[in-house]
């Protein structure tokens, strides 16, 4: 009942976002508009036949269930752009982005816990204060600035790692100060003090003490990290020339390619519910798993 | 106020000065090109160089600064405005309005603000007038960026529902307008204020990331993603680093702004 509870919310959401995502294209002006029609050798009734073929005569609604018919087939349409399938596109330029933001997502989360950390437990203020000015320097420029500059120091041989390095830099600038405030939060727990009283070593401590108690709300906070990876990597993409799913978006965008646009869309909704649903059901089951353990 | 918030105030002040006293400044307006100088080194005449096209950067700069700040000011303004329209409504209206509005806020919420904002801006005419393309470049965040700020004021609209003042002023007979204007509007405002002051920065930066990508504020305007795309023959700065200038008046903005907002929600939670 609880997992029913729990996944109604998400998928509605999704459903809901689908369906306002092809209103909007089907609002979009030109939608439908064949540019063949101009072509003075198609006769009368070949236009007629043109425009019974294309989409341009069909209801929200009706736009709406054909596509999820499609979709349940794995049929998420065809680009107009690229004139190629979209869950092949998809397929394809969302492994680069998975890659090249699962790598900054990674290098993001462990610089600033290992900064958080070792500032903590080492006594580092030099550390400290260079890593928090640093983020928050992030914070105030736009990310194609950094990936720009970086571009400028690294000269672009390996635009993925240009990518995953400036995604991961963006990374780093939010998650460090939350982290931070967390994993001290939980050094100040009762039985944290006990076990540090009791001469538990720091890394012992530290995994099991520090990070147990922290983790749902660091599970939530990763979770939160994804959708911003995917934002950076719009921009970052475009500028590093690296065929991700962000420069799909941009180009789809540019090229007002609307199958792609919708296929993005609840491509990007689906990862977004998933990761804050599975963060959500972790800080709920979490504790309550904890304790059943620790009874 | 601290020393670190004064001088920020400070810095803002005189940058949002210097970009008001533009035409000032640089009477030649940031669309005139000088076909006798054009992409010449920064000299007496134009401090910051010109363009490939002749164009007084010094002049693009801070008319850009300005119409950043002008219509960042502006959507933050309409922005925070439907977030505190949202929140308070969530305070008053109870557990159906929420319910409705948390929809709101999880479809904008379900998608990244950048690809929100190219979708948005894919389904309008990619071709429009410099001025229109301004205009609808912050309209669009203004009307797609309140979803954060509305959750944060609602919820402490939530808790001020239940307070103890106001539930003796609903004891007491006090209408839904009484209980928005006596109680809940005073002790909002300077939250709805701190949500102004941390929408600000990001709508300057989302602004900027849009017109790097080719979708925001339109030529010939001046704006600072316009500028920045200046940077991305990277070969170039690292021959002419003046290019650099715009980036580095923007990061002073943003941080300027950052720190002030920062000092922000201190101050409405004190007031809470």
């Amino acid at each position: 009942m609880k997992l029913l509870q729990a996944t109604t919310g998400p998928i509605l959401t999704m459903l809901l976002g689908g369906l306002l995502t092809v209103w909007l294209v089907r609002q979009a002006p030109g939608y439908g508009a064949d540019p063949s029609e101009l072509d003075g050798r198609w006769s009368a009734e070949s236009i007629a036949t043109l425009r019974a073929q294309s989409q341009g005569h069909m209801t929200t609604w009706q736009l709406y269930t054909a596509y999820l018919k499609g979709l349940a087939r794995g049929d998420m349409g065809n680009s107009l752009a690229w004139n190629r399938p979209v869950a092949q596109l998809l397929g394809q330029r969302g492994l680069v982005t998975l890659r090249s933001s699962g790598l900054a997502v990674l290098f993001g989360w462990a610089a600033a816990v290992v900064v958080a950390l070792s500032c903590r437990f080492r006594a580092l203020p030099l550390v400290s204060t260079t890593s928090r000015g640093a983020a928050a320097a992030l914070l105030c420029l736009p990310a194609p600035a950094v990936a720009l500059l970086l571009c400028l120091v690294m000269r672009p041989a390996v635009p993925e790692l240009v990518a995953a390095a400036v995604t991961g830099l963006a990374i780093f600038a939010r998650v460090l100060l939350p982290s931070s405030t967390l994993l001290y939060a939980s050094e100040a727990e009762p039985h944290v003090l006990q076990a540090r009283a009791r001469g538990v070593t720091s890394t012992r401590l530290v995994i099991w003490h520090v990070f147990r108690c922290a983790a749902p709300a660091l599970f939530s906070l990763l979770a939160a990290s994804v959708p911003v990876a995917f934002g950076i990597a719009v921009p970052v993409e475009t500028v590093c020339n690296l065929p991700g799913a962000g420069q799909l978006a941009w180009l789809a965008a540019q090229k007002r390619d609307l199958p792609v646009l919708t296929g993005l869309t609840f491509a990007l909704m689906a990862v977004t519910l998933l990761s804050t649903s599975m963060a959500r059901a972790w800080s709920v089951s979490g504790p309550e798993l904890a304790e059943r353990r620790t009874a | 106020m601290g020393p670190v918030k004064v001088a920020a105030a400070a810095g803002l002040a005189l940058l949002a000065a210097s970009s008001f006293a533009a035409g000032w400044i640089r009477p030649s307006g940031y669309a005139v090109q000088f076909r006798d100088a054009p992409a010449v080194a920064p000299c007496a005449r134009f401090p910051l160089g010109t363009d490939e096209l002749g164009r007084d950067l010094l002049a693009r700069m801070l008319y850009g600064m300005r119409l950043s700040f002008l219509l960042a000011g502006s959507a933050a303004l309409v922005s925070s405005a439907i977030a505190g329209l949202a929140g308070i409504a969530t305070g008053v209206l109870g557990k159906g309005f929420e319910q409705v509005l948390e929809i709101c806020f999880n479809l904008l919420m379900s998608l990244p603000w950048i690809f929100l904002l190219l979708l948005a801006r894919a389904l309008l005419p990619l071709e429009m007038p410099a001025e229109t393309s301004v205009l609808v470049t912050f309209l669009l965040l203004a009307l797609l960026g309140w979803a954060p700020a509305a959750r944060v004021i609602g919820a402490s609209a939530r808790s001020l529902r239940h307070s103890g003042f106001t539930l003796r002023a609903r004891a007491e007979g006090a209408g839904s307008w009484r209980l928005i204007w006596f109680q809940l509007w005073p002790n909002l405002q300077r939250l709805i204020g701190a949500q102004f002051l941390i929408l600000l920065p990001g709508f300057i930066l989302s602004e900027a990331t849009l017109s790097f990508l080719g979708l925001g504020v339109g030529e010939p305007l001046p704006s600072w993603g316009g500028l920045l795309r200046d940077l991305e023959d990277y070969s170039a700065v690292a021959e002419q680093p003046w290019r650099v200038a715009p980036l580095i008046l923007m990061f002073l903005t943003v941080a300027c702004l950052q720190s002030l907002s920062g000092a922000a929600p201190c101050a409405a939670r004190r007031k809470i």
